[in-house]
């Protein structure tokens, strides 16, 4: 199946302009094109299309190494993106080539093999239609996401259809059944884009009952976070534009505001944000002014990941991720990158973003009501309806509450003889961890009427001479508590200060440990920015050998015999425009269902068929034609002017009419 | 268990790709195509709008797939016109008179010759065994794909190719040219044909099959071969045709006895009716005609298939060639029992021979010693042999020896991969009349018995 004209370049120009290329495109066009108004061709052998071939495979595998280098993650969208290019040599060859079409063997170098040693049977196929698929397919990378695409891809369907549509079928009846299928199309297309956001959903639910280690969960129960603080594993790093030595920053992953049986729950869902033209900048609240800036480089696991975020996050830049959401509590979630992925985050270190309390941060589960309403009148704050105590006040005697009678244990003690692990750790042990000081906290200031929520994160306090960043351990794993007051949402912490001295004592790092994460991130940031930064800068230069290669391959292929189709094309054309030949009227026929026998003379077909004519006049206009003809060939004298122009006319119009 | 997954995967994936070879349109494959590799491609919808392709191209499929249930109104007549014989890795041409019988112009009707189905047996992928399997990796030889492939063109016999048929004008009966390239001897059985009808967007076809039990022999290779020189004591002597060496020939007298009526009067003995006076005749030894012998070994597992199938051609050869002379030919070989063929003079055709040899399949189960009685029995008969071994063990010496013993000219011919070990062996087993026994490698039978 040949392409029809110039269905090929309009591939090729529809893949330049959707993806930022059309200058390469129109080039590429009008080489193609090209092939339709030069009269030469070269006179390729199955041996010669092998090295085109091959000149692809070697761009082919040049691409494969500069968009794993680049960027591993989406090094098949970039392969795809380039297909064009890369299977341009095959497609040009091809197009001006005496042959026209390639054997299906060359593509395949086990099949080359078998064709030296083995009987072959030569298949051949003209590839401009499956070259205009895959341009069609490679313009669908640059994910302009809007109809254009899809009406341009109809548009390229229909064109190549109504080529190939059977003789069987009326004009009609294609148009309705292609405008019927293009309706299904668009409705089907809307489809998979919900269904595919459903199956998103599915998926979502399925980690959020059955997978304990994904990120994106909802809930978090107490004692988690002691796991987490057992290793000193580097789990991600930043650097502060604001950072002076000794000073720390809690960055917040998740905040939760239910409090049952031992778990915080979040209610809040999270929504999509959409990123900027580049894809790579999202607004994560509304513009203001923000002078602060973060950089952090997080790994993401099994794709996904819930960003350490300082307060007051406005935006977040140079983040190469599929997607991002966040949720009223101002947890921010990515999915889909690289497995290391670079996050410049403005913000304002302030909490004025997060949803303004309601009922849920009031909430204290009656399990743990007993020990709380009796901790809370020791402290005179229970039920501080009266307002007698302002709410800063409040704050103060919480937090000298635990300075004064709690000690920092990771040592963890269960529940005991008491109901749950909290009434313990408030009424007996008074020695815990960061969860049970802010679950405490957090239920406390619910007692004293204030709102209130559990946040779990990481403190970032560790700065890395080597690194010349902070760095962030697991067992940096932090909660603390968000208090409502004046109006708007603090921090507010009641752990000892001096907890990650005590963490650093117990779990003590490993030198060569940390040194290893710094060559794996090293390796990775070459891999996912330097590398991407270096190939787009100097990645061109990589394509020098693939160059000496064609052009030693071009050399090679320069022995390749040259063949000037000018002459027989202008002798047909000459003969064309004199003489329209009555072959042409057997063609016709033939191909209608009358063909000659070898046996019959010319009278005696026409005369045999001469009764399916509609009109019987026609009959006789071949008859004379017939004469005509064979006094032009085999007359000494041959046809006069007017004779030929006679014969001429009468073959143009028996043509035009169809004559059956 | 595994062998059994892997015959039931092969044999499923022939039927689907039948069908979709049927089915499909080039334009429809195409768009299969399209929706696979945008499926592949556009699977995450977040980076691609490939999803879009993937539905635009699935809805055409879809479309194409419903609009096929349309009947096809068409009554057409076709019948082949088969020649007798095909030979092997040439185009064989053959016409198909195709009538419209329905009063409609037919268009756009696509031909496909069905064949019986061609899926070995189990059993056979099994035991049998592709020419030079031990090659194989491991990966191959476990898989047994190669060998369901050989086995498959083996059975199919030839190459099909599709006929797109020119317009049917209603009544109209047309002649159109069908190709065919067989690859393997045998019969091809044509068990019907499919006339393919393309839906309104031209992707699916719909299919008419139509039942028309036909056959045609597809006769082994042939080789342009020199006829061995079966030297006979009695080459040169009159009569008017060759005859036998070993019984004698028509004027050698054998004993008198009493006229009958209707001998021949110059056969009456004269001085013995002058003795006498009762008329005697003269009798005389009887007459018979030069009488070879071929010998085929038929047994080779099937490893050796390639040589087996070196010596059917060769045997097939000789036949043609040797058919030439005014002669007698035993065909010999075992199969499912002895056969024993005889052709010239008068007794059957050469063609019958060939056919023969067309079907014959090897044998693992038995050895060539099977054949002795028989050429025991019958080598009286002969006045030369040619022998055709894929080997040189106890029953082929055997054989040439009892030739030799009834000093009855013998040409040996033994094919074999390895001319050179096989030639040695022999030194070693006959070393000195081994001028008639030709050692030819399998691949290179014309070069050398074309100039013996």
């Amino acid at each position: 199946m040949k392409a029809p004209s110039f269905y090929l370049s309009a591939a090729v120009l529809f893949w330049g302009w959707q993806v930022h290329l059309f200058w390469i495109a129109i080039l590429l066009g009008i080489i193609l094109e090209s092939a339709n108004v030069i009269k030469s061709r070269f006179d390729f052998q199955i041996s010669d299309f092998n090295k085109f071939i091959d000149i692809s495979t070697v761009l082919l595998a040049g691409t494969i190494v500069i968009a794993l280098s680049i960027e591993a993650e989406e090094a098949i969208f970039i392969l795809l993106k380039w297909f064009p290019l890369i299977f341009f040599p095959v497609i040009a060859a091809q197009s001006f080539s005496t042959r026209g079409q390639i054997d299906i063997q060359s593509f395949f170098l086990v099949a080359r093999k078998k064709r030296k040693t083995k009987k072959y049977y030569s298949k051949t196929i003209d590839v401009s239609y499956i070259y205009s698929l895959f341009c069609i397919l490679s313009a669908g990378t640059a994910n302009s996401k809007g109809y254009v695409y899809y009406i341009s891809v109809a548009i390229f369907f229909i064109w190549a259809l109504w080529h190939i549509r059977s003789k069987r079928v009326s004009s009609f009846l294609w148009v309705i059944a292609v405008f019927i299928t293009i309706v299904s199309g668009f409705t089907g297309h809307n489809g998979i884009r919900m269904a595919s956001v459903k199956i998103n959903q599915l998926v979502m639910e399925y980690y959020y009952n059955y997978y304990n280690l994904n990120p994106f969960k909802t809930f978090t129960a107490l004692g988690e976070i002691t796991k987490l603080k057992l290793s000193d594993k580097i789990i991600f790093r930043t650097s502060f534009d604001d950072y002076t030595p000794g000073k720390s920053y809690l960055l917040h992953n998740a905040s939760y505001n239910r409090f049952a049986i031992s778990n915080w729950f979040v209610t809040s869902k999270y929504e999509a944000i959409e990123p900027d033209m580049n894809n790579t900048s999202w607004q994560i609240n509304p513009f203001v002014e923000s002078s602060k800036k973060m950089t952090a480089y997080f790994r993401l696991i099994k794709n996904r990941a819930v960003l350490s975020l300082p307060a007051g996050v406005v935006s977040i830049s140079e983040m190469k991720t599929g997607a991002c959401e966040k949720n009223s509590m101002q947890s921010v979630r990515i999915e889909d990158g690289p497995s290391l992925i670079k996050c410049v985050v403005s913000y304002t270190d302030e909490l004025f973003f997060g949803a303004r309390p309601y009922d849920h941060d009031l909430l204290i589960p009656k399990k743990e009501s007993s020990a709380l309403i009796n901790i809370a009148r020791e402290l005179g704050i229970a039920d501080n309806s009266d307002a007698d105590k302002s709410q800063a006040e409040i704050l103060k005697i919480i937090k000298d509450y635990f300075l004064n009678n709690f000690t920092y244990s990771l040592d963890l003690k269960g529940k005991g003889r008491y109901k749950t692990p909290l009434s313990n750790f408030l009424n007996n042990t008074k020695a815990g961890h960061c969860e049970f000081f802010a679950t405490a906290t957090v239920l406390l200031l619910r007692q004293a009427k204030i709102p209130a929520r559990y946040v779990t994160g990481y403190i970032a306090h560790e700065y890395s001479r080597i690194e010349d960043q902070l760095i962030i351990r697991q067992r940096d794993a932090h909660a603390w508590v968000k208090v409502f007051i004046n109006g708007q949402w603090e921090n507010f912490d009641t752990t000892p200060p001096s907890f990650f001295i005590t963490d650093s004592q117990t779990i003590k790092s490993s030198l060569i440990e940390d040194f290893l994460s710094f060559v794996g991130f090293k390796l990775s940031q070459l891999r996912h920015e330097t590398g991407t930064k270096l190939m787009k800068k100097y990645g061109f230069w990589l394509t020098l050998p693939l160059g000496l290669i064609l052009f030693f391959r071009v050399k090679r292929t320069n022995r390749i015999k040259r063949v000037r189709m000018q002459s027989s094309t202008e002798d047909n054309q000459k003969q064309k425009s004199n003489d329209i030949s009555f072959y042409l009227i057997e063609l016709e026929l033939s191909n209608k269902g009358f063909p000659r026998h070898e046996y019959e003379t010319y009278f005696a077909w026409i005369e045999r068929i001469g009764y399916h004519f509609n009109n019987k006049q026609t009959k006789n206009t071949l008859q004379t034609l017939l004469r005509l003809h064979n006094k032009k060939r085999f007359s000494s004298s041959g046809l006069n002017k007017n004779e030929q122009k006679l014969l001429n006319l009468k073959i143009t119009t028996l043509l035009k009419n169809q004559f059956l | 268990m595994f062998a059994r997954f892997l015959y039931k995967s092969y044999a499923l994936s022939y039927t689907l790709r039948l069908w979709r070879k049927r089915h499909f349109t080039p334009g429809g494959i195409m768009m299969l195509w399209a929706v696979i590799l945008s499926g592949i491609f556009g699977f995450n919808i977040l980076k691609t709008d490939l999803y879009q392709v993937l539905a635009l191209s699935f809805s055409f499929i879809s479309v194409s797939v419903l609009l096929s249930f349309l009947p096809i109104k068409a009554e057409i007549k076709i019948l082949r016109i088969l020649p007798d014989y095909a030979g092997i890795s040439t185009e064989l041409t053959y016409e198909l008179e195709v009538t419209n019988l329905s009063p409609k112009i037919q268009k756009g009707l696509i031909f496909y010759e069905n064949i019986h189905d061609p899926r070995p047996s189990f059993k056979n992928l099994l035991t049998k065994k592709e020419p030079f399997e031990h090659t194989r990796n491991i990966w191959d030889k476990k898989t047994l794909y190669y060998r369901w492939q050989w086995l498959l063109n083996k059975n199919m016999k030839a190459f099909f190719f599709p006929i797109q048929l020119p317009d049917l004008p209603p009544g109209e009966t047309i002649r159109v040219v069908a190709v065919l390239i067989p690859h393997y001897r045998g019969y091809i059985h044509f068990s019907g044909y499919t006339l393919a009808k393309p839906d309104i967007l031209g992707l699916f076809n719909r299919l008419l099959n139509i039942k028309k039990s036909q056959k045609i022999l597809v006769l082994p290779k042939q080789y342009q071969l020199t006829t061995p020189e079966l030297q006979s004591t009695r080459q040169y002597h009159p009569g008017g045709v060759n005859f036998a060496s070993s019984i004698g020939n028509c004027d050698e007298f054998m004993s008198l006895r009493q006229y009958r009526p209707g001998d021949p009067m110059r056969n009456i003995h004269w001085r013995t009716f002058a003795k006498t006076n009762e008329l005697v005749v003269k009798e005389f030894e009887d007459e018979y005609f030069v009488r070879h012998a071929l010998i085929l070994d038929t047994f080779s597992n099937s490893d050796n298939e390639i040589f087996f199938e070196a010596a059917v051609s060769t045997a097939s050869s000789y036949i043609t060639s040797l058919q030439a002379h005014e002669s007698i030919l035993d065909l010999m070989f075992v199969g499912n029992q002895i056969y024993s063929f005889s052709s010239g003079r008068g007794l059957a055709q050469s063609e019958r021979m060939v056919e023969t040899l067309a079907c014959v399949e090897p044998f693992e189960d038995k050895t060539i010693l099977e054949l002795l009685p028989v050429i025991e029995s019958n080598i009286k008969k002969f006045s030369g042999s040619i022998c055709i071994f894929l080997g040189w063990e106890q029953g082929h010496k055997k054989i040439y020896s009892l030739f030799k013993q009834a000093l009855i000219p013998i040409f040996v011919i033994i094919l074999t991969r390895d001319k050179l070990k096989m030639e040695e062996t022999i030194f070693q087993d006959m070393n000195h009349s081994r001028a008639n026994i030709k050692v030819i490698h399998y691949n290179h039978i014309q070069q050398e018995l074309g100039a013996v």
